[in-house]
This record gives C-alpha cells, structure tokens and sequence, in this order.
C-alpha cells in the first residue's frame, strides 16, 4: 500500500485548539485523507485521561495551570513549553487493528529517535511510555474513533520538570520523571520533531511525507500562527 | 430479541479492558454508528459503537470496572426489554435443537471497535417482533470495506446464539474457539472443548477458591508470556564457594553494617562484575534490535505475601559492596512493608532468583522479559571436592543461566558463567 502521511509542525498551540483540530483530522481520515502526524508545544496545562482518578492532580489542583480532562486513555500528565508533543492521526486499519502494538509503534518511534541522539530509552512492561535510567522521558495516551487514532505521546526535551512534581504521573507511585536537557541531550524540540518525524515515517513505513496543508483553515490557527 | 454487547478486543494480546464511560443510559435508544461506551485498555480509549438499534436495556459493567475481552458488558434489548420475548424463544429453541440450521433471527453482536459506518439503516421497526432477514445483518468489515479485513472480527461473530448466550455465561471469549459448523460457525458442542477462565469455574466441594491480587495475575500474565515467546535455554555451572563463604563470615564479624550480609549481596555484586565482563549478557530483547544496557541494574526476586515483586539493585558493577547491601537491604525491607516505589522496580538488565535458603540444589528461572538473562542459584552444600588431587569436604553451589536465545547465544552464556565463576571463586576481588 502506498500510504502517505502529511505533518504538521505547529508550534505552541493552546490545548482546546489542538483538540479541535485533532477532532477534524479524525473527521477528515475517517472520510479518506491521508494519515497525520501534529507536532506542537502546548502552553502549560494539566490533563485528565478519560477514566483518570482525580487524585492524581495532588497539589496540582490548587495552581494556576489550567486542568482539562479529556477523551484519551491514561492518567495525569503535564504539557507545557519544552515538550514535544506528537498527536498521530493513523488509520489503524490500513497498519494493524491492535491497540498495543500501536503504543509499541509509538515508543519504537521516540527510543529510535532518542537513540539518534545517543539516549538510551527502553520500554517499561505494564507502563507504557519511554524510560531512561529509569526515568519517564515520554508519555502515551491515545484515542481511537472508528479505528483512526487520536492523542498521542508526550516527550520532554526540556522544559519545567518540577510541574510533574505536584501530580502522580500517569497513576504511577514514584514515577520521577526527565527531559532529554536533563540528560544531557542539548537538542531544541525543533530538532527533536525533525529526528521524530523521520523515525516515524520510517517506522510506520510511509512512501512519502509531505507537510500539512498551513493555509487551510484550521481552527483557531491565529493562535498558534 | 435482546442482543450482547461484548468487551472488544482492540488487541491480540487483550485480556480485559476497563470501562471508562458510559455515553447510553439503561432506558435509552440508540441508533446505529451511535457511541455506547468508551473502553480502555493499555492508555488507549476506544469509542464502542452501536450496530444495532434498539433500546439499552442492561449495563452489566460498571463505569471504572474491568471486564475481560468477549465478556458482556450490557445488553441492548430494544422493545424486547419490556415485552416478553415471543419469538425468539422457539427460534433459539430450534437453534439449540439443531445446531446447524441457521436461525433466520441470527443476528451478530452488536457492537465491534472495527466499527466502520454501516452501510444499512437499521430496521425501523423493533428488532424482537419480527424476524429479521440475514441481509440486514452488517457485512463483514472485509465485505463492507473490499479491503482486507483488519481484524478476525467477522469470524469471531460466526457463532448460533445459544453458542455465543453459553460462552459469555462461561466466560468463554468466542475467538478462542475453533468452531465445527458450516463456514467455522461456533457451536454449542464446540464450547465443551473449552475451559473456561477464571470467574466462571465454581471451587468444587474441598477446594478453595483464590482470586488473583494484581501483583499474582501480572506475574501470572508475564511469565506466560515469556515462556510462551522467549527461546529458553539453560547453562549451569558449580561454583566452590568456600572461600565465599569465609568472606561472608568475615564481614559479618566488621561492625553492625555487615552482620546482615548475605551470600545474595556478594552474588549482586559478583554479577554485577560478570556482566561488566560481558556486556552482552547485560542486555535486553526489542523487537527489531538488542538493547546493550550502559548500567548495570540487578533485579532481585523477592516473594512477599501478594506474590512476586523484582525490586532493582543499581549499580552492581561500579558501587562498592556497602553501598549495594545498603541499597539490597532498603529495597527488600521497603518490598516487604508494602511501601515499595515504580521507581524501585524498573530500569532493571539482569535477574537473580536465590533459593538457597531450601534445600533446592539448583533450578531454572523463566527470564524475566525483556531481560536477556536471569540467574537462579541454589543452595550451598556441603560436598566432597578434588583439591589440587586430594579429596577433601567442600562447598559447593549451582547456578543455572536462563537466556532469551533471541539476544544472546551458548558462548555468551559460557563466557558470563566463566566470568562469574572466578569471581565468586576469588571473592576478595568483590570488596575492592
């Protein structure tokens, strides 16, 4: 099959925009479209998974970082300026209709990527996400609608790890949290979205790649403009 | 007639997932394409579709519950639920009477992840007065889409209602049966070779039932997994440890900090210097490459009262053996407290099993996946040894190496069981 997939290197969008955004692209896939790979920043902001146990938020709840909850699976997490996020809209059904090789997929993608720039990652059985050390430098949460993808995966390049300290990551005890920075990887989230976009092509195994289209009317796209 | 909503199965290696929201009410009509619940599984949601119409009569999972794959999780009944079913009780009569007459009432379940939008309306009159004719079933999602079919679903499906009733009341998940009706159809016959899991098998007078706590069922989960996937082999060795055993009593006698160390604190680090010797033993599987760890990282199996937990011992080949009895000691006391910590049981390379504490004069661990290697150890028995060429009473100890063949093979193994061999053989070089 001769799939291709459009990227969208966004910058830093507000939360509720991605979302919208990401409900279009489902919308659009859904109808035929090509597969999409988002990549942004968010603006600081907790989130809910949709089964998430409030709990999590701890001291969270009490600051002045907005707390949304949404549609995806998973726990508590933070975004905020630093963190490459990656929203994957993939029709499962043209790749392989199983949600956990899905998750594999998307960690193989940030583990390759990390490998190229000389981080060892691995995976962590029973918690998904991507580990160094023994840390979490990256976060998993998706969605599905009619087998199209929605969400994604959260990786910390640099950016403000002490915003994890107030909430349970993930409904994890004692998961401590790191950034590439921290690791000593020096590497803008530009540069990362670069490596990450190639893994993924290669990784998903797309013939060609192009870049979303900036001049459509997406919504809300003077905030990110 | 009143139709199953079952648990999908958004994965091959699904077992259960949760049901996170309901997005119907008991009471409330649905229509095709509608989103009756979202289930999760593995940090993904999945929105259930509806390819039924009629009324949800029955939630049978709660919101926040777990329900394992082909499980039913509510029942849509349409008008059926408040009208005695007249019809479909002598179709599935016929149906249980001869089960190879295909019932014109079949009708499969009614919601599937694989959802695509349906094709048909759903019958505009309720589905329990009339019989409904095979073709306003959903197709296939191969017959629906002409593309390959991404999922075994419409296989799965093909099963006679008593069959799929019979399964979900056993717990049977229906893709697990090999059906012997036309075209693969599940019968009810075919159940009887099934056994079902867990829940639905009564404990028979003089047993007792033990329902799985989390810690028992994951390990349960993974070590079938990992005899199920990895290439097991074995390599053991006998190590003389009598000098490791005068080492050991030494230290005991060196002030408070030492009078609990334990052969296991000198194997930590002994395999912590093999593996440092052997980096390729020091590894993990992935898929598509062998990970080489940088550090090393020895998990420690240790057995508490909810099961098996592996706490992680860093830096086994470069911190001094204080420091990793300290470290050995805080885990196997925070493991046994219950106050163990996510971050105390990963980013482990390597795992020892010790049994030395029973008369187990050797064993063989199952790795512990993605590990490349897990060690087991036996007890220390007092046996004769040769000595230069005298015969004289010794102590000796077995140890056996399981591998995943897919990271390492037999000469990595010898090469790693000579390196810890010496050691544990000149046990000084452990406390420098």
């Amino acid at each position: 099959m001769n799939m291709r997939l459009a990227v969208g290197r966004l910058g830093v969008v507000d939360y509720g925009v991605a979302t919208a955004l990401q409900e279009r692209c489902v919308a659009e896939r859904t109808e035929g479209g090509d597969d999409v790979l988002l990549l942004l920043e968010h603006p600081p902001v907790y989130t809910l998974g949709r089964g998430a146990d409030p709990r999590f938020l701890g001291a969270a709840a009490g600051h002045d970082v907005p707390i949304v909850r949404t549609s995806r699976g998973g726990q508590v997490t933070y975004h905020g300026p630093g963190q490459l996020v990656g929203y994957p809209i993939v029709d499962l059904r043209n790749h392989r209709c199983d949600v956990r090789w899905y998750v594999r997929q998307l960690e193989g993608v940030v583990i390759r990527a990390l490998a190229r720039l000389d981080l060892d990652a691995e995976r962590c059985p029973g918690a998904p996400g991507v580990w160094t050390r023994g840390h979490k430098v990256a976060s998993i949460g998706i969605a599905i609608r009619r087998w199209v993808t929605w969400h994604g995966f959260a990786l910390n390049v640099g950016g403000d790890l002490a915003a994890f300290e107030h909430i349970t990551p993930c409904g994890l005890d004692g998961v401590r949290m790191t950034s590439l920075a921290r690791e000593g990887v020096r590497s803008s989230v530009e540069d990362v979205a670069t490596v990450v976009r190639e893994e993924f092509v290669d990784l998903f195994g797309y013939a060609s790649w192009r870049d979303l289209d900036a001049d459509a009317s997406l919504p809300g796209r003077e905030v990110w403009a | 007639m009143a139709v199953d909503v079952v648990m999908p199965r958004l994965s091959d290696t699904m077992e259960e997932g949760t049901v996170v929201k309901w997005l119907k009410r008991v009471g409330e009509t649905v229509e095709v394409g509608d989103v009756l619940a979202e289930v999760e599984t593995d940090k993904a949601t999945m929105e259930l579709e509806a390819f039924d119409a009629g009324v949800l009569s029955e939630i049978r999972v709660a919101e926040g519950e777990a329900a394992a794959v082909g499980a039913v999780i509510a029942v849509l009944g349409g008008a059926a639920a408040e009208r005695p079913a007249k019809l479909p009780a002598p179709a599935e009569k016929a149906a249980a009477k001869e089960p190879r007459a295909v019932p014109a009432t079949e009708r499969p379940v009614v919601a599937s992840p694989s959802a695509q939008p349906p094709v048909r309306e759903a019958p505009a009159k309720p589905p329990a007065t009339v019989s409904v004719p095979p073709a306003a079933t959903p197709a296939s999602p191969a017959a629906r889409t002409g593309t390959a079919a991404p999922l075994a679903e419409g296989e799965r499906l093909r099963a006679s209602p008593r069959a799929r009733r019979l399964a979900s009341d056993r717990g049977i998940d229906l893709a697990s049966v090999r059906g012997s009706g036309p075209g693969g159809r599940v019968l009810e016959q075919d159940l009887d070779t099934v056994s079902a899991p867990g829940p639905a098998t009564p404990a028979a007078v003089g047993e007792r039932r033990v329902p799985l706590g989390k810690i028992r069922r994951t390990t349960a989960q993974r070590m079938a997994a990992a005899a199920r996937e990895v290439p097991h082999f074995y390599a053991s060795s006998e190590i003389d440890v009598e000098a490791l055993v005068g080492v050991k009593d030494d230290l005991r006698g060196r002030g408070a900090e030492w009078q609990r160390v334990t052969v296991t604190h000198l194997l930590l680090k002994a395999v912590g210097l093999a593996l440092r010797a052997v980096p390729e033993m020091n590894a993990s599987w992935a898929d598509d490459a062998v990970i080489l760890h940088e550090t090393v990282n020895i998990g420690l199996a240790v057995a508490t009262d909810d099961g098996l937990l592996v706490p992680v011992v860093r830096g086994c080949d470069t911190e001094p053996l204080a420091e990793l009895v300290r470290r050995a000691q805080g885990l196997v006391e925070r493991v046994r407290s219950r106050r163990i910590a996510a971050d105390d049981l990963l980013g482990g390379t390597f795992t020892i099993s010790n049994l030395g504490m029973y008369p187990v004069s050797q064993f063989a661990a199952v790795v512990n996946p993605p590990h490349a290697g897990i060690l087991a150890v036996g007890a220390i028995r007092a046996t004769p040894v040769v000595r230069g060429k005298q015969v004289v009473a010794g102590q000796m100890m077995a140890v056996t190496l399981s591998c995943d063949h897919r990271v390492v093979d037999g000469v990595i193994a010898g090469r790693f069981l000579e390196a810890l061999k010496s050691r544990l053989e000149e046990p000084r070089t452990l406390l420098e």
